[in-house]
């Protein structure tokens, strides 16, 4: 692996999954290519914390689960974002955003 | 979510386990074939592409596991895997003994604990199946001499009277009576009741009907019967066609008109009447004696007065009858006691005894099961010492401490689960056997509905399980907290322990040692009591009962005694013969006399005497061994007729002719008769043996209308020997008769030593179980100790210590607890025993004898069970212990 790669912060994973479910409904495979190309390979989230993260959420209730057929007529299990997880979400992206922001104002000033 | 999608979800994740872990490896395996197809694209073959997805993904199981641990209810997924039976079950074969030992412990703990607190919840808390028992009552006169007095015919009525209104009261009379033809019949506890009892007692008839309350007094009835549930089985095979029969009850035609249901016994746990007849019939029997006095004399205190509030008022705040209606306000000098029908049931006069009896017997069961539990316990302990590198390895490998806890979880279940199962066996096998004892207040447990307590068997089985638990996962924290490299290195210590081990032996040997020391107090009363002093001699009496009530005129039932007499006596190895209505040691119902004759004294109630009336023919004296102390024997003279005559104990001397030559002075029954005094006898026991200066008379037998039972009684060298020969002679002389209940006079001490025969029983038996786990216990430690020390031992022998020498070096272990436990012990002993002195009899409290006997059992045991361990410590190789280290 040539491009450097960064590791995830402590509970952005989470942030990441509701995110991007919330643009669309999808299964966990697709999530992880839609990580990596978001994230323009910058991020790459390992499977082994991708499906405990999707399990953390649905059992709390920020997140559901559906099978549904697939073009090629697999069945695949597609998760959505449930009316609790907007709110979830919409909170956390912004104390995210305030977290962020403070940050880069710190690291700006001591650089 | 809502919180319902929320409970669905963790119970799908619980219960539907195969479901979700199916769909989770779909899901994964979807998630891997999606990736190898992107790879294929790439222009991976089909093999190498999905080797690559794999190696993408990372470590499936590890993901699975995690992603468990995501959902919900993951930990009793856990403890469900943890509690692995299978594993348990093997890895506790492994060490049959440890596992037997723990399940043989268990099992008595369980065992005796259901069956003991069984029996307490029956007889103290639930004997009698009426309705609404917290309604009924019983009525009980106080007198000088006893508190619990039943009540007299008069009284009876007076209780009525004043009750009219609030309470519905009934009266109850029983006695034993001949049920049956004469050629086939028993003795059978005939329970004589006002018409309104059932509905007093509130029972529904499982068959037919019951009395009905017409008349309130004993002035008229029927004669008819109702039967009792284990009667109508044995007697009548449960047949439905009962009702309209006829039956011979007491001599008297009765007609069977119901069946009471299957858990009435009646109102007192003494006797369970088999048969109830209308009280209105007593006239009709034998019992003029008593009919006369019952109306007339208010000393006849023989009526169990019971009553049913009337309204929804319960007993709780009524305890005496002024509480119900003023009685004693009416002028009465006596005072009445109220009482709960389920108090009075059980052993009223002697209720003292009987809860004490049932105290102890309940404190030694629960020591019993303490010290069980503490022994498995620390059999869990040792065991886990010995497992230290078991576990070590397996936390090593990455088993969690939970994981291990779990495990010895799981063994200690598998063990509850045999031990317990074990245990219900002991406790129905026990309580089966416990039908046969009589406690202490003559409540017999035949009488009580004996069931096996569930709740019981739940706690016994939870507190023993939760002790062995909290000392089974001791080791588990030690080993958690230890590194894994401590515990593979060496045999971590448990030495913090050893002191909590000391503790509980000492503890041990001083519950042994109490009731060891109980033990032989019981044993040696019953002892005692065996070899005591009954004023005659009982082991050459045999005896047999006849019915001869249905045989003719006086005249002719006394003919055909004499000529019974005159055959037995012929018989080879028989010495004398008698006749008499009451056999020593058989019990008796005393009835009311009073000094001087009918003329002299107009029966006042306060002087009278309550004496036994035995009616005897002539040689009865010879045949019991008892000797004339003045005066003369009975003759030709004293026939039918002829002026009344009796022969009396020197109490009963006393009583009836104070201050003046007894012979010669004259008493009378009830204003009826008068008896004139021709002879004095030493006093004899006739029902308890500790009943002393119990006044009693004997009277010629031709005399008294004895329409009842008779016993023969046969004097031999070989008294077992008699009875084919008396049933035989009986058969030819009196052929229309049937002989029955053939039994040896000396077993009657048996029934009257009941209390003191089951102390002995139950403690002995209690005492050898706890024995056996404090020697146990001492093996244990002294085991541990060889164990542990085993290096040290090495190093002694090889320093040429002497063998004696490293015995008393272990045994040290635990002489310290035993001396300690021993103390304690007698200390213990001696307080408790101090409660149930009244059931031992002829020793003191402090009896030297018993003490001494129980210390040197203790010690004898504890040296045993210290030798056998201890010597295996001599035989430790010294090289080899050291080459071990």
């Amino acid at each position: 692996m040539a491009r450097a790669k960064t590791a995830l912060l402590q509970g952005t994973l989470d942030l990441i999954v509701l995110q991007l479910l919330q643009a669309e409904p999808t299964n966990g495979y697709d999530l992880t290519l839609r990580i990596q190309a978001v994230s323009k390979d910058v991020l790459n989230v390992n499977a082994g914390s991708l499906y405990p993260a999707l399990y953390r959420l649905e059992e709390r209730g920020l997140i559901r689960a559906a099978w549904e057929a697939t073009e090629k007529g697999r069945k695949a299990k597609v998760y959505s974002l449930t009316p609790g997880g907007k709110k979830h979400l919409t909170n956390e992206r912004d104390s995210w955003q305030r977290f962020s922001g403070a940050l880069a104002a710190i690291l700006k000033t001591s650089s | 979510m809502t919180t319902r999608d929320r409970i669905r979800l963790r119970l799908r994740a619980l219960f539907k386990r195969n479901v979700v872990e199916r769909e989770m490896n779909d899901e994964i395996q979807f998630h891997l074939t999606r990736a190898a197809e992107r790879l294929i694209e790439r222009g991976l073959s089909e093999r190498d592409a999905r080797a690559e997805a794999e190696r993408e993904f990372g470590d499936v199981t590890r993901v699975r596991e995690q992603a468990r641990d995501a959902r919900g209810g993951w930990w009793i997924d856990d403890v469900m895997r943890g509690l692995d039976l299978r594993f348990a079950v093997r890895s506790l074969l492994a060490r049959p003994g440890f596992a037997m030992t723990v399940m043989f412990m268990l099992a008595l703990g369980i065992g005796a604990n259901t069956a003991v607190y069984s029996v307490i919840s029956a007889v103290v808390l639930h004997p009698i199946a009426v309705d609404r028992p917290d309604r009924v009552f019983a009525i009980f006169e106080t007198s000088r001499t006893s508190r619990y007095e039943q009540s007299s015919y008069d009284s009876y009525r007076h209780f009525k009277a004043a009750t009219q209104g609030t309470a519905l009261l009934g009266a109850e009379f029983e006695t034993t009576l001949f049920v049956g033809d004469p050629r086939g019949g028993e003795d059978v506890t005939v329970s004589l009741v006002t018409d309104n009892y059932f509905s007093v007692v509130g029972v529904r008839p499982a068959l037919g009907r019951l009395l009905v309350s017409s008349s309130e007094s004993i002035s008229s009835g029927d004669p008819v019967a109702v039967l009792s549930a284990s009667i109508w089985r044995t007697r009548f095979g449960g047949d439905s066609n009962v009702v309209g029969r006829i039956l011979k009850i007491g001599g008297q035609s009765m007609t069977v008109i119901g069946v009471a249901p299957d858990g009435f016994r009646g109102t007192d746990l003494r006797e369970s009447p088999s048969v109830w007849i209308p009280l209105a019939t007593l006239p009709t029997f034998h019992l003029e004696l008593f009919s006369n006095a019952l109306t007339t004399s208010s000393s006849m205190r023989v009526l169990r007065v019971i009553g049913r509030l009337n309204d929804d008022r319960r007993l709780g705040a009524v305890s005496s009858i002024n509480d119900l209606a003023g009685i004693g306000k009416a002028g009465r000098s006596e005072s009445a006691i109220v009482m709960p029908v389920n108090e009075a049931a059980a052993a009223v006069r002697n209720r003292d005894d009987l809860i004490r009896f049932l105290g102890l017997l309940a404190g030694v069961v629960v020591l019993t099961l303490l010290m069980a539990s503490l022994n498995i316990a620390n059999l869990f302990i040792v065991r886990a010492d010995e497992r230290a590198s078991e576990f070590g390895i397996r936390m090593a490998l990455g088993a969690s401490s939970t994981r291990i806890a779990l495990g010895l979880v799981s063994e200690a279940i598998v063990l509850f689960a045999l031990g317990g199962s074990i245990g219900v066996g002991i406790a129905e096998l026990a309580m089966r056997s416990v039908v046969a004892f009589t406690l202490p207040g003559g409540v017999a447990m035949g009488n009580v509905a004996l069931r096996l307590d569930w709740r019981v068997l739940c706690l016994t089985l939870t507190v023993s399980l939760v002790t062995a638990m909290i000392f089974a996962l001791i080791p588990v924290g030690r080993a958690a907290r230890s590194t894994v490299l401590d515990v593979l290195r060496s045999r971590s210590g448990m030495r913090s322990v050893m002191g909590g081990r000391r503790v509980v032996l000492a503890f041990q040997v001083a519950i042994s040692l109490m009731l060891l020391v109980g033990a032989s107090l019981f044993v040696r009363s019953l002892n005692v009591g065996l070899n005591t002093e009954l004023g005659f001699n009982p082991k050459p009496l045999a005896a047999v009962r006849l019915q001869p009530s249905f045989v003719g005129t006086d005249d002719e039932r006394v003919a055909r005694y004499t000529q019974i007499v005159n055959a037995l006596a012929q018989e080879r190895g028989v010495i004398s013969v008698a006749a008499t209505t009451h056999i020593p040691l058989g019990g008796f119902r005393p009835l009311p006399f009073s000094p001087g004759d009918a003329g002299a004294s107009p029966g006042s109630a306060d002087q009278s005497t309550m004496m036994g009336l035995a009616s005897v023919t002539d040689a009865f004296f010879d045949v019991i061994g008892v000797s004339l102390l003045s005066g003369r024997r009975f003759g030709e003279q004293d026939r039918a007729g002829a002026p009344r005559v009796a022969i009396v104990n020197e109490t009963a001397a006393k009583a009836l002719c104070p201050g003046r030559d007894p012979v010669g002075c004259q008493f009378n029954f009830v204003n009826d008769r008068t008896y004139t005094v021709v002879g004095i006898v030493r006093d004899t026991k006739y029902s308890a043996l500790n009943d002393s200066n119990v006044p009693f008379a004997y009277a010629p037998i031709a005399q008294e209308e004895t329409k009842g039972s008779v016993d023969f009684i046969v004097r031999s060298n070989m008294p077992s020997a008699m009875f084919s020969m008396m049933a035989r002679v009986i058969a030819e002389t009196a052929p229309e008769l049937k002989s029955n209940r053939p039994r040896l006079v000396i077993d009657g001490i048996n029934a009257v030593l009941m209390p003191q025969r089951i102390g002995a029983v139950l403690l002995s038996s209690f005492g050898a179980i706890t024995l056996c786990i404090t020697a146990i216990g001492i093996y244990g430690t002294i085991s541990y100790a060889v164990t542990r020390r085993t290096d040290e031992i090495g190093v002694r022998r090889a320093l040429g210590a002497q063998r004696h020498a490293v015995i008393l070096l272990v045994a040290v272990e635990s002489a310290a607890s035993v001396a300690v436990g021993i103390a304690t012990g007698v200390v213990a002993a001696a307080v408790t025993i101090r409660l149930v002195r009244h059931l031992l009899y002829g020793v003191t409290t402090g009896d030297g004898i018993s003490y001494t006997t129980a210390i040197a059992v203790l010690l004898g045991v504890s040296v045993l069970a210290a030798i056998i361990p201890a010597a295996r410590a001599t035989r430790i190789d010294p090289a080899r212990a050291m080459r071990s280290r």
